[in-house]
């Protein structure tokens, strides 16, 4: 990763962006796309077993933030990264580090619902097969039914197994991702404005999973709803401009924030 | 004590209905201070066509916690306020339920102004009375002062009313004491002694509405939990 930058000096943020649960960690995180700066210095502890909220106005760098938790940033090749994301202490952008190893240790799930065009079962037993998780087609039907159960999922989709994944409502196909994120067994689950294409029913019904799931995964969630973030999350962080402004437990930071502009973002004071 | 920016919210109606809370609580914030006056002239100047009419008034009180909470219902349902407008919205809706509060206990400090009435009143009720309008004046002056916190916040004057039931609390104590003193030496009518312990309770009630007021607006402006100590 190449130094780039002249200003390394990390702004100081309000609240400790530290945590003892920390499960994923950014260290002074920096990214550039050519000429314009993104994200300028964000340092933040992910928690294990609790959800993770970004929040902050639309081009803050919320989802650059994301993207680069599990190196899709760098699908983009102007970009260009600096500082650690460290996942267990282990830098992931390090040199000769395997981004594709990494990727399995950390799903992730989109703001609109992309299941492949295949069965709802091909939709799960794809990712166990490409990450070479099973052995045979026994094995395969089992992890598949043990992935639902662990999603909560089972009831729902366990008749249907073999009905085309398309065919389903789009609260449930974005379960089905969900679901899918979960085969590979990853450590972490990053999602990207789950719930944004989403009825109100289908959304409380992702919340709930998202608050089921935090019991076994480390979650971060980027999220443009305030109240879904508020509801489903335990600790927020926000975004504004590249720089992490405050970060603290959620019910304060929805209640009583410290910051003058996490107040007014979250009142919903114009910009 | 609204956001000091120049911009208010994306949505604009909003900032109205939050001013408009604000202002409720200032509107029923006075016509409590009014009832209170008046009842306490009305005990000092055993004034009966004035008690009458505080209590004439009282349901004009109710009728403001109402409107005002159909207000809060509406911001809440409109709106789903957070942060400093939550806070705002809470302390609001807490704010005047004490202030019903309040006009209830001037209410009732009316009604007890018969009791009191004395053809011809003793020297001694004469400076009983005198005693529990200084309280009652101490009472209008923090009462006062906490309604004032909604409209223009100062953190000086919110810990000045905080300490000040502390005050009052002392004040209560005394009058008590004076009246029990003077009822065992016979020198009161039992009646309207108990009638003036019962005015003077109502003024600590009060002050401690007005204590609940000066932390609500604390709670407003910083969040956390209540000062009270």
């Amino acid at each position: 990763m190449a130094h780039l930058f002249v200003s390394n000096q990390p702004t100081a943020a309000v609240g400790e962006w530290r945590s003892p649960k920390a499960r994923m960690r950014c260290e002074d995180l920096r990214v550039r796309f050519g000429d314009r700066e993104v994200l300028r210095g964000v340092s933040l502890d992910m928690g294990r077993n609790e959800v993770t909220a970004v929040i902050g106005p639309a081009g803050a760098g919320k989802s650059t933030f994301l993207r680069c938790l599990n190196r899709m940033v760098e699908a983009n090749h102007h970009c260009e990264v600096q500082g650690r994301v460290l996942l267990d202490g282990e830098d992931i952008h390090a040199p000769g580090v395997d981004a594709v190893r990494f990727r399995g240790r950390i799903g992730m799930v989109f703001p609109k619902p992309n299941p492949y065009p295949k069965s709802i079962y091909e939709n799960v037993a794809y990712g166990l097969r490409i990450h070479g998780l099973v052995s045979c087609k026994s094995e395969e039907s089992s992890l598949v039914e043990l992935v639902f159960r662990q999603a909560g999922l089972w009831r729902e989709f366990g008749r249907r197994l073999l009905a085309p994944a398309l065919s389903l409502t789009p609260g449930e196909q974005q379960r089905l991702c969900i679901a899918r994120a979960l085969a590979v067994n990853p450590e972490v689950i990053l999602m990207d404005e789950p719930c944004s294409s989403l009825d109100l029913g289908s959304g409380a019904k992702i919340e709930q999973m998202i608050d089921e799931l935090r019991q076994a995964y480390t979650i971060v969630l980027v999220s443009h709803s305030l109240k879904s973030a508020a509801r489903v999350s335990q600790r927020t962080a926000f975004i504004r401009e590249g720089r992490l402004v405050e970060v603290g437990p959620t019910a304060m930071m929805f209640t009583a924030p410290s910051h003058p502009l996490t107040d007014r973002f979250i009142s919903g004071y114009s910009e | 004590m609204m956001h000091d920016g120049a911009e208010g919210h994306t949505f604009k109606r909003f900032d109205g209905q939050l001013s408009n809370l604000h202002l409720m609580v200032v509107e029923m914030g006075q016509a409590v201070h009014q009832q209170v006056q008046d009842a306490l002239t009305a005990v000092r100047t055993q004034d009966i066509q004035l008690a009458q009419k505080v209590l004439g008034r009282h349901q004009d009180i109710d009728r403001m916690e109402v409107r005002a909470d159909a207000e809060i219902v509406e911001v809440i349902a409109q709106n789903a306020p957070l942060a400093s407008d939550l806070r705002l919205v809470v302390a609001v809706s807490k704010s005047v339920g004490d202030l019903q509060k309040v006009g209830e206990e001037a209410a009732r400090m009316a009604m007890l102004l018969e009791e009191i009435q004395l053809e011809s009143a003793p020297p001694l009720m004469e400076t009983l009375l005198a005693e529990v309008d200084r309280m009652g004046g101490s009472v209008l002056s923090h009462l006062d002062t906490a309604v004032g916190l909604f409209g223009q916040w100062d953190e000086e004057k919110a810990l000045h009313v905080i300490a000040g039931h502390r005050q009052m609390d002392g004040d209560f104590q005394t009058e008590l004491h004076r009246v029990m003193t003077c009822l065992l030496e016979e020198s009161l009518d039992l009646k309207a002694a108990v009638r003036l312990v019962l005015v003077a309770k109502s003024l600590d009630r009060i002050i401690h509405h007005a204590l609940n007021l000066a932390e609500y607006a604390m709670f407003e402006v910083y969040g956390g939990v209540a000062v009270r100590s």
